[in-house]
């Protein structure tokens, strides 16, 4: 009887459970991974006549060497292509780039038209699963062949990365010369990559810590103008420059709002330096923070509800949040050094920052709560880091002892993957230093 | 009477159920992919192939078969060797003791008399190879028939100077019979207990196993060499999404079917919903797809097909955040 009883339990829970039986399916968890660079062909750009033009081919230079320098693609040598594609509206034979181990291929077309236009065509193909991914056109002037290849780049590196990319970017920075007591500098401009560089003020004043605003138009810095620092406008398009207020005591380490309407910066008054935030249209201004300690480098979280800064009120310089109208303060760091520089990530995830500790500097990064430090960089002067618009990268600069005669002090501007790999120097005119990236242009 | 009602009751449903379980074609045609969840227990706590593990859902229903057509009938018992002979498992079962060899061996419990059964089945075949009536019947009639001729026949020789004696010989007769029929009913009783118990023990596994199968995913009745081997193989070919924002979400399962020679002839995403509205994720499934193709064949045991022919992989960053 029991035996039965038991039986029928059983069989019940057996067809109670069928379904899942019926849908159950082997599995392999797949947690291992080779990180390496993505092989990818970029194709010399054709002309209408499917012969390779001389823009064509700048412009698959500088989306090859674009993608090359984020350090997650690596294009394959033309020279290995079995059969160079003619235009981009041609299936490209697949078995022909299979052999090549690349996962995906661009394909375009690009010349001057009779209007002295350029135009420009392309589709990205995934060789191995053998579609297209994406594609596009467009027309350009002539002299804008490197931005309109940057942002065929960008479209390559979203494809495959899922992120945003950052090649349609620029970058200011402070340009140095001179020997140490006599040290000349003023802002300059260039591409992500170097190129298009542009001073955008004499050298007569000394300045610092430019920072772009989110439209890209505008850069406030600090200027020393006849020795009083304060925080200035920088209008790219006229070069037009504005002091921004007129307080009393000096004002420095601005940084713009991410809605562009508020800056936020230090002012120290009556030996205590605080943080403000100053409304762009009225130029009011209100203080966030009110302690007997210097809080300075500001940087809003990219939603705006935040703000990160670094200040000695716990007796060594350490980072802090707040929320964007100075209350709740809280510490989030506490490992053994100094911390200054704080810098929101564009996306919201993690903190940059400059450390100090054992006699040398470094860049890293932390969660937002403090958690999970992670050094990039170090030196024997590594600061001011900025954030790539994707929140990949980060730019900064080193600089190198000076000799006692005042020569030396080479300082370069680097950017590393957040990874901590891929660390390259960009190439300037002369020295550089506080580099500021920009958001995407529009 | 309740339970008398009980039992009719229960008895229907075991029958519904038991011909549901075997009738049912939908159930019958996703046994296979019942196997890997038995397996994969014992991948868990034994660390070699699990090739017996494997086989034993197989025989299990074998058995429950076994058992049904000795229910009945007591006789069926010779039969079922009869049909069995060209199969050489439940020739090698009986001496493991599973439930088909009890089949065979229930004549022999009875008396020793099934050897001279056993003996005739052989002649008959040879005149008529197939037939099985022939071959119940030699088994049957051996079992009283024959003691009681011989006995009376000794009886008559013997004459009325052993009346007394045949009347003993009739009770002896009496009471071997009576003896043989207890023993009969003891050996069905038996029977049908152990069937009861094999099949219990058969679904009780089965109903562990359905168990604990979403709880354990991975694994099917391939070894753990043989998963380790496409695990490092489809690792090789992956580029994780190194650097991208929440990498620790972006878990993608691809569900793929492979052909007889391991070649991927599909790979879907299983998550349509996000892959329609995460860009990321899509981009992190783009890659999954492509790793399946670009690590196409996949070294699978090319015997196993019909367990490796469809797979899910899930491709897991979380390493990426450690």
């Amino acid at each position: 009887m029991m035996m039965f009883l038991r039986l029928v339990i059983v069989v019940a829970a057996c067809f109670g459970l069928f379904g899942n039986i019926a849908h159950a399916q082997l599995r392999i968890d797949i947690t291992e991974g080779q990180v390496a660079p993505t092989p990818i062909a970029i194709a010399n750009f054709t002309g209408p006549d499917g012969v390779v033009s001389e823009v064509g081919k700048q412009i698959a230079q500088i989306i090859s060497e674009d993608l090359e320098s984020s350090g997650l693609f690596a294009p394959v040598d033309s020279a290995a292509f079995i059969e160079p594609p003619k235009a981009p509206s041609i299936r490209p034979n697949f078995t022909n780039w299979s052999p090549l181990g690349v996962k995906g291929l661009l394909v375009g077309s690009a010349y001057v038209d009779s209007a002295g236009m350029l135009q420009v065509e392309f589709v990205l193909w995934d060789v191995v699963i053998q579609r297209n991914i994406t594609g596009g056109g467009g027309n350009a002037d002539q002299n804008a062949i490197r931005r309109i290849s940057h942002q065929i780049a960008d479209f390559v590196y979203e494809e495959f990365t899922g992120d945003r990319g950052y090649f349609d970017t620029r970058v200011v920075y402070v340009a140095e010369s001179g020997s140490q007591s006599r040290r000349l500098k003023r802002l300059a401009i260039m591409d992500q990559d170097g190129h298009n560089h542009q001073f955008l003020t004499s050298g007569a004043d000394l300045v610092l810590t430019p920072r772009f605003s989110p439209t890209a138009n505008e850069i406030a810095y600090l200027n020393y103008f006849n020795d009083e620092p304060n925080v200035y406008l920088f209008e790219i398009a006229t070069g037009r420059t504005e002091r921004l207020g007129s307080f009393p005591g000096m004002t420095f380490a601005p940084r713009f709002a991410p809605s562009g309407d508020k800056l936020i910066m230090s002012l120290a008054q009556n030996g205590m330096t605080d943080i403000y935030e100053m409304d762009m249209r009225t130029q009011a201004i209100n203080r966030l923070t009110q302690s007997a300690s210097i809080d300075t480098s500001p940087s809003y979280s990219p939603d705006g509800s935040k703000i990160v800064f670094n200040s000695d009120r716990g007796g060594s310089q350490q980072l802090y949040v707040m929320d964007a109208d100075g209350a709740n303060v809280r510490r989030i760091s506490f490992n053994q050094g100094r911390y200054a520089t704080p810098v929101w990530s564009p996306r919201g995830d993690i903190i940059a920052f400059t450390k100090m500790a054992n006699g040398q500097f470094y860049i890293g990064v932390m969660n937002v709560d403090g958690s999970g430090e992670r050094l990039l960089a170090s030196g024997f002067l590594v600061e001011g880091p900025t954030w790539a618009p994707n929140g990949r990268v980060l730019m900064y600069f080193k600089q190198q002892p000076f000799e006692t005669d005042g020569s030396g002090g080479d300082t370069h501007v680097y950017r590393i993957d957040i990874t901590g790999f891929n660390e390259k120097r960009i190439i300037t005119p002369s020295d550089a230093s506080d580099p500021a990236w920009s958001p995407i242009l529009r | 009477m309740d339970r008398r009602s009980l039992i009719i009751s229960v008895g229907l449903h075991v029958s519904v159920a038991t011909l549901a379980w075997i009738g049912l074609p939908s159930i019958k045609r996703d046994l296979p992919a019942e196997q890997p969840i038995v397996v994969m227990e014992m991948v868990q706590s034994v660390p070699t192939t699990n090739l017996t593990q494997g086989d034993k859902p197989n025989t299990a229903k074998k058995e429950q078969k076994a058992v049904k057509s000795k229910k009945p009938p007591p006789p069926p018992p010779p039969a079922p060797p009869r049909a069995k002979p060209p199969a050489p498992k439940p020739v090698a079962k009986p001496v493991s003791k599973a439930p088909d060899p009890k089949a065979e061996i229930l004549p022999q419990k009875i008396t020793p008399k099934p050897k001279p059964a056993i003996a005739q089945p052989p002649a008959p075949p040879k005149s008529k190879p197939k037939t099985t009536a022939t071959l119940k019947a030699p088994k049957r009639l051996p079992q009283s028939p024959p003691k009681r001729i011989n006995k009376l026949a000794r009886q008559k020789a013997l004459q009325k100077q052993r009346e007394d004696a045949l009347s003993g010989v009739m009770q002896n007769l009496a009471k071997a019979k009576a003896v043989s029929e207890d023993a009969e009913k003891k050996r069905r009783e038996k029977e049908r207990k152990e069937a009861a118990e094999t099949l219990t023990s058969n679904l009780t596994t089965a109903a562990g196993n359905a168990i604990r199968a979403p709880e354990k995913p991975v694994v099917g009745p391939l070894g753990l060499s043989d998963i380790d081997r496409i695990r490092q193989h489809v690792s090789s070919c992956w580029s994780p999404p190194i650097g991208t924002a929440g990498a620790n979400t972006l878990i993608v399962d691809i569900i793929v079917t492979l052909d007889r020679d391991g070649k991927v002839l599909t790979a879907e995403v299983d998550n349509k919903m996000r892959l329609a509205t995460d860009r990321t994720y899509r981009v992190a499934a783009d890659e999954a797809i492509r790793t399946m193709f670009k690590c196409s064949p996949l070294p699978v045991p090319l015997d196993k097909y019909e367990q490796w022919k469809s797979f899910i992989f899930g491709f897991d960053p979380k390493f990426l955040t450690r």
